[in-house]
């Protein structure tokens, strides 16, 4: 029961960070909350930052990584932007810990995910896009993902899927 | 589409004798197809529920034109999908329907041995029910606190015990997404000739009578009463 019980000290982790900010969350307090010992929590994870850093990695596992053979890629994008923005008072506190490497993270997942779009993987017989150039555009999107989610930008989260979907349709129509 | 058609001459040839006849089509299948990633909409495991609602509305004396009305609100509201782990194997036939390298789960692989979407090797029964009730999320957009009945089936050739350890991890993660479970049946209810794997159906709980028409009691020894 490893994924269920990691998700269970995950799911009491967001309900005492939301409650207590980021600073105040401590490990008895989410174990509490999870209903279970708190020596059980260094079974899963070192810190609350593993915590953290695990429930960004499950969701944009479920939300990218799993759906690369169930969703379109813009649908997957438009999933992914929805479910950042559905529990944007959690990512926003997650984002904030410099430890954490949020945009990274994201950026990384959204590069897996470009890399299945036929026109930029070298599909249909067109160029592949470099890896430099997919990682500076992954890492620029994911940037401003973020900005999104901390609210440095008032711009709904649907206009930066747009502005993500265009520019990896533009990426693609140079590889051809 | 032929079985849709098959029923839909039946059901013309019915009215032409003067009976009164509704037809509903259930599409619960969430599984997709191909590169466009068009979502099959077959009838699977989803069926049994709506077979057990409209029997129960209908065993109350629920007129036709009711019934119609009911199916065609409870429809949208079941979606399933499942995993395989080998093929069926149809009496007459030595080989299997479809094979898989061994120890792969493939998702989403119809009960007539239809190709899944994704194909992996098998981790675990939480994270086969990890990756169903995500692409039941995805499809029904539920929030925090909505209600459903759940139905696990297995296909055949999945034990009774497999099967109830896969249910106890499917409640554990809606319990963790918020969501209440108001009924859950587990069991071999649609099977496909000794298949091995599961399918997971969700219908959620608009209206309140469906989860008394779902427990109204019926005497039938493949809807066992808890």
């Amino acid at each position: 029961m490893t994924y269920i019980t990691r998700k269970k000290i995950a799911v009491a982790f967001t309900r005492v960070l939301v409650r207590d900010g980021f600073e105040h969350t401590a490990i008895s307090t989410i174990m509490r909350a999870a209903g279970l010992r708190r020596q059980t929590f260094y079974e899963y994870f070192d810190d609350k930052f593993a915590v953290a850093e695990w429930i960004i990695e499950d969701t944009l596992r479920d939300t990218i990584d799993q759906n690369f053979d169930y969703l379109r890629w813009e649908d997957i994008l438009d999933l992914t932007g929805y479910e950042l923005d559905a529990k944007k008072i959690i990512f926003r506190q997650l984002a904030e810990q410099r430890e954490i490497n949020f945009v990274g993270r994201l950026a990384t997942h959204l590069e897996q995910l470009v890399r299945h779009v036929e026109p930029t993987n070298g599909g249909n017989g067109s160029t592949p896009v470099s890896a430099a150039l997919l990682h500076t555009l992954c890492m620029g999107v994911a940037a401003e993902w973020n900005r999104q989610i901390l609210g440095i930008t008032t711009v709904d989260y649907e206009v930066v899927v747009a502005a993500t979907v265009q520019a990896v349709q533009e990426l693609g129509q140079r590889a051809t | 589409m032929q079985d849709v058609t098959q029923f839909t001459a039946a059901r013309d040839e019915l009215r032409q004798a003067g009976w009164h006849v509704g037809m509903a089509i259930v599409r619960d299948d969430v599984s997709v197809a191909g590169t466009d990633f068009q979502q099959r909409r077959r009838g699977v495991a989803g069926t049994v529920l709506v077979h057990k609602i409209i029997g129960a509305a209908a065993a109350q004396g629920m007129s036709v034109d009711k019934l119609q009305r009911l199916a065609d609100q409870l429809l949208p509201e079941i979606k399933t999908i499942g995993f395989s782990s080998s093929g069926a194997v149809i009496p007459g036939h030595s080989n299997p329907s479809f094979k898989l390298p061994e120890n792969t789960i493939s998702y989403g692989v119809g009960i007539h041995g239809e190709p899944g979407y994704h194909e992996e090797p098998f981790q675990s029964s939480e994270m086969l029910a990890h990756e169903l009730v995500n692409k039941l999320q995805i499809n029904f957009h539920w929030r925090a606190d909505d209600h459903f009945a759940v139905l696990v089936d297995s296909l055949g050739g999945t034990t009774a015990m497999e099967t109830l350890v896969f249910a106890n991890d499917v409640r554990q993660l809606l319990s963790l997404a918020g969501v209440h479970v108001d009924f859950a049946k587990v069991g071999t209810f649609l099977s496909s000739n000794g298949m091995h794997g599961l399918s997971l159906s969700l219908l959620h709980l608009v209206d309140p009578s469906w989860l008394q028409l779902l427990q109204a009691p019926v005497q039938t020894p493949s809807w066992p009463q808890a």
